[in-house]
């Protein structure tokens, strides 16, 4: 582990707040990408956010530097216990977030200059999402570590403690999956092209 | 195989993080199977699709974050003091005892409420169990009666006494179990010859050491009047010990 992070590590176990917000500014843009992979929309992937730093603060006690490797492996193993916990949560309650999204679209067109490009990458967040739904929590963990946060392959397979060959398995019946969902638009594009 | 293995590379190539050797491989296979071309064609459809969405995100307010976050941090003291007392707190730990714990109170209460209690089968007032125990101290007793009903003094001696007076006290004690668990079961002619018989045992475990002949005789003369020999032979060839249970 860095030094200086070990360092800060151990004065924010103190108390030490000012060294607990440089290790928020250290890793925080890491674990909104994370969240932001899982729950595709800003508003909650920043409530995540908060929430997932909250947690690493009062579980700080257990962060072992000789087992957990580094901090920001750590907290990315927080993040993805959690975003996968809030997503369960979210699809008992049945409250999907595309009629947001979709008032979100309308806002964005009106404000914008080219609103038809906006519109179909809206649609393609959309799809995609609804993409990302289909997949087994662990092909979504990887494809949002792999992403959204351009962890290597080996990376990832230390974070789930599996082999590089099943990741590379995975990324690809991932990305199979995806291609499926995604298939509107290559076939629009293929219009285009001709 | 070759083409399993392109699959898994397929990502890798249009990240540039396949080795030199397996870029050369990968391209040298692409150009002569047209399936995995057109497979990669595909992915690297979908990857620059994914690559737009993921470029595109906008950033939070970090620092309005961050008071949250400080607000939460501050506002929650109670996991903090949870900690302290459980430093190593481990759901699996606590599952593995919670089951462990369940165990023993299941053994703890099969233990408790279902073991049987000493003397518990032999005080059992089901039919089926006062039928035999009552054919049982019929066999034991039977050898006794038929002694005293044929005595004669020359027959007794102190050691016999004595010896006969441990054994009705063992039957005495066995009767007063029977009577007792007879108590539901409605056989009048049962319980009837478990009273004389208990009035029999009683006289020969009061007699003394010293051979009493009198009293001796007077024990003869009773069983031969309370025809228990009679009556005891009755029960043996079961015409009585059929008992009729009412509520049992």
């Amino acid at each position: 582990m860095n030094p200086n992070e070990q360092k800060l590590v151990e004065q924010a176990k103190e108390g030490n707040m000012a060294a607990f917000e440089e290790l928020y500014r250290l890793n925080r843009e890491k674990i909104f990408r994370l969240t932001h992979g899982f729950v595709n929309n800003n508003a909650d992937a920043e409530d995540l956010l908060q929430e997932i730093f909250s947690r690493a603060f009062q579980a700080l006690n257990r962060f072992k530097p000789n087992r957990d490797a580094n901090f920001s492996t750590w907290l990315y193993k927080i993040g993805i216990n959690y975003s996968i916990s809030f997503l369960r949560k979210l699809r008992r309650q049945k409250r999907g977030n595309q009629q947001p999204i979709k008032d979100n679209l309308k806002i964005a067109a009106a404000e914008n200059s080219n609103p038809e490009r906006l519109v179909e990458m809206e649609e393609l967040k959309i799809t995609f999402k609804n993409g990302l739904d289909t997949l087994s929590c662990r092909q979504r963990t990887i494809i949002v570590l792999r992403y959204y946060n351009g962890l290597k392959i080996k990376e990832i397979a230390d974070h789930l403690k599996c082999s590089e060959g099943s990741v590379k398995k995975q990324i690809f019946r991932a990305l199979s999956g995806l291609r499926k969902k995604l298939n509107v638009f290559f076939k629009e594009e293929k219009n285009h092209e001709l | 195989m070759s083409c399993k293995k392109c699959e898994g590379m397929m990502e890798l190539y249009l990240h540039e993080e396949l080795s030199k050797p397996d870029k050369k491989f990968f391209e040298e296979h692409l150009s002569k199977c047209n399936d995995c071309a057109l497979k990669f064609n595909k992915i690297k459809q979908v990857v620059s699709k994914i690559d737009s969405i993921t470029n595109n995100l906008t950033e939070p307010d970090w620092d309005k974050s961050w008071q949250i976050i400080k607000r939460n941090v501050e506002k929650k003291p109670g996991k903090k003091i949870f900690s302290i007392y459980f430093p190593s707190f481990n759901w699996r730990l606590a599952a593995a005892y919670s089951i462990f714990i369940f165990i023993l109170g299941i053994a703890a209460g099969k233990i408790l409420f279902f073991s049987p209690r000493p003397g518990k089968i032999e005080t059992s007032s089901s039919p089926q169990n006062i039928q035999l125990a009552m054919r049982e101290y019929i066999e034991d007793i039977k050898p006794l009666i038929i002694e005293y009903v044929n005595y004669q003094p020359i027959y007794k001696n102190k050691e016999d006494i004595a010896f006969d007076k441990e054994l009705a006290l063992q039957l005495l004690n066995r009767n007063r179990n029977l009577q007792h668990r007879m108590s539901r079961a409605r056989n009048n002619n049962l319980q009837q010859l478990l009273k004389e018989l208990e009035i029999i045992l009683m006289e020969i475990s009061k007699l003394s050491s010293n051979n009493e002949y009198e009293n001796l005789f007077m024990i003869k003369k009773l069983i031969q009047i309370k025809r228990t020999i009679y009556k005891l032979e009755a029960l043996y060839l079961e015409r009585m010990t059929k008992i009729r249970t009412q509520g049992v």
